[in-house]
């Protein structure tokens, strides 16, 4: 019999529902596999034991009120920018590293309601902000495939505690890539939902017309369950979709996908562009249409996006200045307690685009910057919505290369954005987006392939990647260190 | 094309409220002057008669009614002052003419 680490979603919440197993079993379990496997890993910021068995026992209690949940009794690993009440949101940043929220995000009493369990906070780059969680002030996580490289960012723990077995879901949360390419570098599923689509209230906001949140896990069944709990209309997010979520499960024969051919050129890693390869076979051999397909503005759409997302963020990190919450460090009057308090709290990449979005919203340069940038969204909208009145999905790798090694690309901000170069797109326009693991490197890291559809169509999304997951099986493989009685490299 | 010089640097600094170590100055500069540099290359497109998106979806500002409602759990938000007297916030002063 499987142990319950190496199960799904899925496969434990039917063990929860059918009363084979109690959400204390499975919370003890799982707690065991994070004691046993954290200390390699450093997925976790913070893990409140206690809490997590309360809360366990608590579902227990509530079983019958809760019924038929999808979620029923399964732990899920939340990224510590999502506010979970009483425990300590820090953003991975020393400015919150005192922080306790004080109230739960909508998505958290989702999935409280639901019966599911939060499993402690995850690493992340500082406020989100990076492509490796090297930019956390509390760590850096392992990649589970290869403990000197990195999980990707900036929801680098939440994909290395799904991949590692030590949790069977996650949330994280995606601005410019930030669920996708971690799942991508990790070989697990990250999807990143139609802008709107999960309420952003309880979010610590990064850039707030490009953030959402979303489920990261082995299959897409556990995402499909995880997404239905989550979404949904939210009176306190002014963003937030009145459209309900819904997985009717319809084949891919004689569906069309488009592959974008200025996403496969140089630049992309010679074993990325294999498994892209070879991925695409597997889907004409699945039945569906594959034709090429252009997006001649996409190598623009990173510039625009490190013009856009700094833009915001300098606003919304605008209100860390030591006064209300956060450590304090006092100067002689009040401008300079803002200055020494978010010198000192803030690290190198934070404030590196906080002076970038300031200067781009500058007087004098705010037309030439960043109205110009939010045309560029326009335009990639444009292209996008022509591919997609022709076909249903949209295909491109995650990321142009697999993981790389710790410490490779910190010195040198602009070969680390790159990273993300294929991700940004789907925040610019707000569309729907998954990374699934497509295959492996020679050195046997995890790849990922990356599909975008219209607005509200993540079933579509899900009905590629479950008949990819059939046929190959590729979810099922897991890192060295993750399985029963490995040691990892 | 904008040159992100010393000077202009300074008043970022100022509009940002922080300071860069003086040892990683130059480095930070540098750092700063080529993602510039790259994030210009946006004028390489032609953007006339396009209109600027600030938000993915058209935004409706939406009505709420005016309801009074009880937070209990005043306590979460007091407890997190860095200096307080009592349930007041203690600040650095802000009036007086001081910058």
């Amino acid at each position: 019999m499987m142990e319950l680490w190496e199960m799904t979603l899925a496969e434990i919440n039917r063990l929860v529902r059918t009363k084979r197993t109690s959400p204390t079993e499975v919370a003890k379990a799982f707690v065991e596999r994070v004691k046993e496997l954290d200390g390699k890993i450093h997925a976790f910021i913070s893990f409140e034991e206690e809490d997590i068995l309360r809360f366990a026992k608590e579902v227990e209690g509530r079983m019958d009120v809760i019924g038929d949940s999808p979620v029923l009794g399964v732990p899920v690993a939340i990224k510590d920018n999502i506010h979970v009440a009483g425990w300590r949101t820090t953003c991975a940043s020393k400015i919150l590293e005192n922080y306790v929220a004080p109230y739960d995000a909508t998505v958290i009493k989702k999935l409280k309601d639901a019966g599911a369990i939060p499993f402690g906070k995850t690493n992340l780059d500082e406020f989100a902000m990076g492509s490796s969680t090297e930019n956390s002030a509390f760590g850096v996580t392992k990649n589970p495939w290869d403990l000197e490289r990195v999980p990707g960012g900036s929801s680098g723990g939440s994909a290395a505690a799904v991949s590692a077995r030590m949790v069977p879901a996650a949330l994280g949360s995606d601005t410019g890539g930030s669920i996708r390419q971690p799942a991508s570098f990790t070989g697990i599923v990250g999807l990143k939902p139609t802008y709107g689509r999960v309420s952003r209230y309880g979010l610590v906001a990064f850039a707030s017309s490009l953030d959402q949140i979303g489920p990261m896990a082995r299959t897409a069944e556990d995402i499909a369950r995880l997404l239905y709990v989550i979404s949904g209309f939210d009176p306190m997010d002014s963003t937030s979709l009145k459209e309900s979520f819904r997985w009717e499960r319809i084949g891919i024969t004689g569906r069309k996908i488009g592959v974008v051919k200025e996403a496969l050129g140089e630049g992309v890693d010679e074993d990325v562009r294999n498994a892209m390869e070879e991925a695409i076979k597997t889907f004409e051999e699945l039945g569906a249409d594959v034709e090429e397909v252009s997006i001649p503005a996409l190598e623009y759409a990173l510039p625009a996006y490190y013009i856009v997302a700094p833009a915001e963020a300098s606003s919304n990190l605008a209100r860390y200045d030591g006064v209300r919450y956060g450590p304090r460090h006092e100067g002689g009057n009040i401008w300079e307690t803002y200055r020494k308090t978010r010198t000192a709290g803030f690290g190198i990449e934070v404030k590196r685009r906080i002076i970038i979005g300031n200067f781009v919203l500058s007087s004098g340069y705010y037309d030439a910057y960043y109205l110009k940038a939010l045309k560029v969204r326009t335009l990639l909208k444009r292209q996008v919505d022509e591919i997609l009145s022709r076909v249903s999905l949209i295909f491109l790798p995650t990321s142009p290369t697999p993981a790389f090694r710790i410490g490779e690309r910190i010195d040198d901000p602009l070969k680390m954005y790159l990273s993300d170069v294929f991700t940004v797109l789907a925040n610019l326009i707000g569309y729907p987006a998954v990374s699934f693991p497509i295959g492996f490197s020679k050195d046997g890291l995890p790849i990922g392939g990356q599909f975008i559809a219209p607005p509200l169509r993540e079933d579509s999304l899900l009905d590629f990647v479950s008949a990819f997951e059939e046929a190959t099986g590729y979810y099922n493989r897991a890192p060295e260190v993750a399985r029963k009685g490995g040691e990892g490299k | 094309m904008a040159k992100l010089n010393e000077k202009l640097l300074s008043h970022l600094k100022e509009l940002s409220m922080l300071e860069f170590p003086e040892e990683e100055a130059k480095k930070i500069l540098d750092q700063l002057s080529r993602i510039v540099a790259y994030v210009e290359k946006i004028n390489e497109l032609d953007l006339e008669g396009v209109e600027p998106s600030p938000y993915p979806i058209p935004i409706r500002l939406r009505m709420e009614p005016d309801e009074e409602e009880r937070f209990e759990r005043t306590e979460s938000i007091i407890g997190l002052f860095p200096d307080r007297e009592g349930r007041l916030l203690k600040a650095p002063k802000i009036l007086e003419g001081e910058e």
